[in-house]
């Protein structure tokens, strides 16, 4: 799985403690996901989708 | 309760419980200590220390239960944690189940029936919270 959670984190001026924050996740949970390391759950990629201001398809891309 | 469930981590790598992350934590664990070593040393008259240390003990374990209920874990934590006690629950399995054969057959040799009924209770209360776990859990 690749993700372009750390691009839209910067279009978002965020950093990985404060998108961790907003949604409710350790910051080390946003790191693995931003490595594509980590499958979320459907509530956190919508989360961090609505965080990011985008859609889980555009932030997700499964391969 | 009484401690801030942000002084503690819970264990990943020693065990179960808790471990302080701060000089509070440090101080409420010595606080919920201390008096049940210093009690144990003295000689109070009558009952009054094993009351005291079950009344001291009970209310620190339910504080201990609440900071366990309030520490903070996503949902990348929950999944590590299952799995971790999903594998540790299989060692135990296969720890009975090897004490339960060994049992059987020292008493087959010494023609007794010495199979500890500890760990038959202890396979038997599992089966129990297994399937009553799934029975919960089946519309979820």
């Amino acid at each position: 799985m690749k993700t372009k959670i750390k691009e839209y984190r910067a279009k978002n001026n965020l950093t990985q403690l404060e998108l961790a924050d907003k949604v409710g996740v350790r910051r080390e949970t946003i790191v693995f996901l931003e490595q594509g390391k980590y499958n979320p759950s459907l509530k956190l990629a919508y989360d961090v989708a609505k965080v990011l201001k985008t859609s889980i398809d555009e932030l997700f891309i499964f391969e | 309760m009484f401690a801030n469930p942000n002084w503690f981590n819970q264990r990943k790598y020693s065990g179960w419980g808790l471990t302080p992350n701060c000089w509070q934590g440090w101080l409420y664990m010595a606080v919920a200590i201390s008096p049940l070593v210093i009690l144990s040393n003295l000689s109070l008259p009558g009952m009054l220390s094993p009351i005291f240390m079950s009344v001291w003990a009970f209310i620190f374990i339910a504080d201990f239960i609440d900071i366990f209920r309030k520490i903070k874990k996503d949902e990348r934590d929950l999944a590590h944690e299952a799995i971790a006690e999903r594998n540790a629950m299989w060692v135990m399995i296969a720890a009975l189940g090897a004490g339960i054969a060994y049992q059987v057959a020292v008493g087959m040799i010494n023609k007794t029936n010495q199979v500890d009924p500890v760990i038959l209770v202890a396979l038997a209360g599992a089966v129990i919270t297994k399937a009553i776990t799934h029975f919960f859990l089946r519309n979820r």
